[in-house]
């Protein structure tokens, strides 16, 4: 068992393990040493690199050591590794019969459900059926070597597990000794070919998410008593604390509410205008998320209340698409980032593409600027917006979010672009409708729509709601409203549209997110095309002004 | 249409005056404001919500603990502002839609 492993290593899986580095450095060292003197058993083998003694003592990269000082892999660990497999393929090769060819074996369906456990221990088995049930799934492919499983959410990860050597055997890039990665891969696996798995777990809410939930109502029960001028900073610092633990939780969307009403509590107490107004709605959101959280059965789905959404990506190919905005954005929750929008004129779908980073963890990065580096498989973000890619290779979610994942491979497509009109603004309307009547606290799916402007109302800011909209009509004479904050990029957005309306442009058409609130239809805008002009113009990135955009005329 | 116009307006008057007990705190609201709640409680009655009435009858009982009478204002603000999300809905068609000078 153990030479068959060590002859069907492949250079990815010790990558994987160590690094591709330290691998590099391993094959200098072998070809510097002399492996005469190694010693390979049935169970067992032993080698001396550079002055530093290496054992194997059995299947799999935690059964080998090193005795030189690096904490983990080395690169004579990886000399040995190669070393071994270079002496069996040789040997093999000479017709000896001590090194068997491999059998194209399945070791991930062997055994019962209990070899998962006995493989990756307790937790990491039971962290990977919590998973499971929530459909987070890898993309599993099986090869010559072994099954290779992609993991994008809810972490990313690179799980081999080869054909020889079995589950302790496996490696992940994570590079723990044992993860949830690899027993995720190993149950889709086996759930996939009908073998036993052990029994997923009841959706629902795990002991810290209990915890969370009882430490919030607690919390809003305080609010409610003293009220909004009866608390002060340090009792809205613990809302903040609670938004971040919900989160952590694997309750995103509670957390996500709550961090909103934490703000609204924050401008009220800077007595910013229209936040006291605001206050049932966002206190509303919250107690009414919380309470299904914890009724049983819960009302809706989990994952849509808990806000953990299945985003498995499918490899997609020879798609059409027509850059129609990109965006620079701020999240309440520290999130900083951009947005490329892509149009594919042959479905009518809108894809997007995304980088962020969080402000705490990484505040160098400006999306402003790294928006206007940024490429997509090689092609420069303007190059994109001007004019239509196919996407030859690629992966997107059913929402619509392009991966960036190597192997992503676009092409200028050739020909005029075919023309596209805008969309029709009664038809997502009537979604809408539809999708509020059946959950009127579902926060709905951001919906992207491309509308040609009619009627173009004035401008207004107020002050107090810290808000601007400027009211539109589509050419049948459909009322909707932009809107955006004063603040931050939205109100970037503002000044631009400012200084186009006050040099007498006319938009003639809008792309931008729809929503409605209050009974108004609201766009809040990404992209603009004034009348008689050949761009497109960013609204929260205006320095990529340049590019000419699609003609959708 | 008057009874929509009405139910509407009650509507708005309940959030309005929930954001004002929200401010003040239920523990700490005075007697004007506690009778406004009374006197919007009665206009529910006549509309016909007496669940409604119920939650605001929980959350002004003084006997009651301080705690289950927050747990019924909050139900409460959940109930107003999801009744008024519907109403926003029914009036988000195309048809009846406000036009947009207004
Ligand atoms: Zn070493
Ligand atoms: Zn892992």
């Amino acid at each position: 068992m153990l030479q068959q492993w060590l002859y069907a290593l492949d250079d990815a899986a010790i990558a994987d393990w160590a690094n591709k580095g330290l691998l590099k450095r391993g094959a200098k060292a072998l070809a510097a040493c002399d492996s005469g003197q190694w010693t390979l058993a049935a169970d067992a083998a032993a080698a001396n690199i550079e002055g530093h003694t290496q054992r194997l003592g059995g299947v799999g990269f935690a059964a080998l050591a090193c005795d030189c000082p690096a904490f983990g892999p080395c690169h004579h660990l990886c000399a040995f590794l190669l070393g071994l497999r270079e002496r069996l393929v040789a040997q093999a090769a000479a017709g000896d019969a001590a090194a068997e060819p491999p059998a194209p074996a399945t070791p991930w369906l062997d055994g019962d459900a209990a070899s998962i456990e006995q493989a990756f221990g307790a937790a990491a088995t039971r962290r990977a059926l919590q998973w499971l049930a929530r459909s987070f799934e890898a993309e599993l492919e099986e090869g010559d070597t072994g099954l290779v499983g992609q993991l994008l959410d809810p972490e990313e990860a690179t799980v081999r597990v080869p054909r020889a050597g079995g589950l302790a055997a496996a490696t992940c890039t994570c590079k723990a000794a044992s993860c949830a990665h690899r027993a995720l891969v190993v149950l889709q696996a086996r759930q996939a070919a009908g073998s036993a798995i052990p029994q997923l777990p009841a959706l629902g809410l795990e002991a810290p998410a209990r915890a969370r939930l009882a430490q919030l109502e607690d919390w809003l029960v305080a609010l409610v008593l003293q009220g909004c001028a009866g608390v002060g900073p340090a009792f809205v610092d613990q809302g903040e604390a609670l938004a971040t633990e919900l989160r952590q939780a694997d309750l995103p969307r509670l957390g996500a509410t709550l961090q909103g009403l934490v703000q609204l509590l924050r401008d009220d107490q800077v007595r910013r205008g229209g936040a006291a107004e605001r206050l049932p709605d966002a206190l509303a959101a919250v107690w009414v998320l919380a309470r299904g959280l914890r009724r049983e059965p819960m009302p809706r789905p989990f994952p849509e209340l808990a806000g953990v959404h299945r985003r498995s990506y499918r490899r997609l190919g020879g798609l059409l698409l027509h850059g129609v905005g990109a965006e620079v954005w701020e999240t309440l929750a520290g999130q900083r980032g951009f947005s490329v929008y892509f149009h594919a004129p042959e479905s009518g779908r809108y894809f997007s593409w995304s980088e962020s980073r969080a402000r705490d963890l990484d505040p160098q990065w400006q999306p402003a600027a790294a928006l206007e580096q940024a490429r997509l498989a090689g092609i420069a973000v303007p190059a994109l917006l001007q004019r239509g890619h196919r996407l030859e290779c690629g992966w997107a979610s059913a929402d619509g979010r392009l991966s960036a994942r190597d192997g992503t491979r676009l092409s200028v497509a050739d020909g005029v672009a075919p023309a596209c009109p805008a969309d029709d603004l009664a038809t997502p309307l009537q979604g809408l409708g539809e999708r509020l009547r059946a959950d009127p606290w579902q926060r709905p799916p951001q919906q992207l729509v491309r509308l040609a402007v009619g009627a173009v109302g004035a401008l207004q800011v107020d002050r107090a709601l810290q808000r601007w909209s400027l009211p539109l009509g589509d050419p049948s004479g459909i009322p909707f409203t932009l809107r955006g904050e004063l603040a931050g990029f939205q109100g970037l957005a503002c000044r631009q549209l400012q200084a186009g309306l006050a040099a007498g442009r006319v938009p003639s058409e809008v792309f931008g997110r729809l929503s409605q609130q209050g009974g108004l239809v609201v766009l809040a805008p990404i992209s603009v095309r004034w009348a008689g002009a050949p761009g497109l113009l960013h609204l929260s990135a205006p320095r990529l002004a340049a590019s000419r955009g699609v003609s959708h005329a | 249409m008057p009874e929509q116009d009405n139910l509407q307006a009650w509507l708005d008057a309940g959030q309005h005056w929930l954001a004002r007990v929200q401010a003040a705190g239920l523990s700490c609201a005075g007697h004007p404001l506690l009778a406004e709640g009374h006197a919007w409680r009665a206009q529910g009655e006549l509309l016909g919500w007496a669940p409604v009435c119920r939650l605001l009858d929980l959350a002004l009982d003084e006997q009651a603990a301080l705690s289950s009478r927050a747990r019924a204002l909050l139900d409460l603000v959940a109930w107003v502002a999801t009744a008024r999300r519907l109403e926003a809905v029914a009036g988000l068609s195309p048809e009846t839609a406000p036009p947009a000078s207004r």
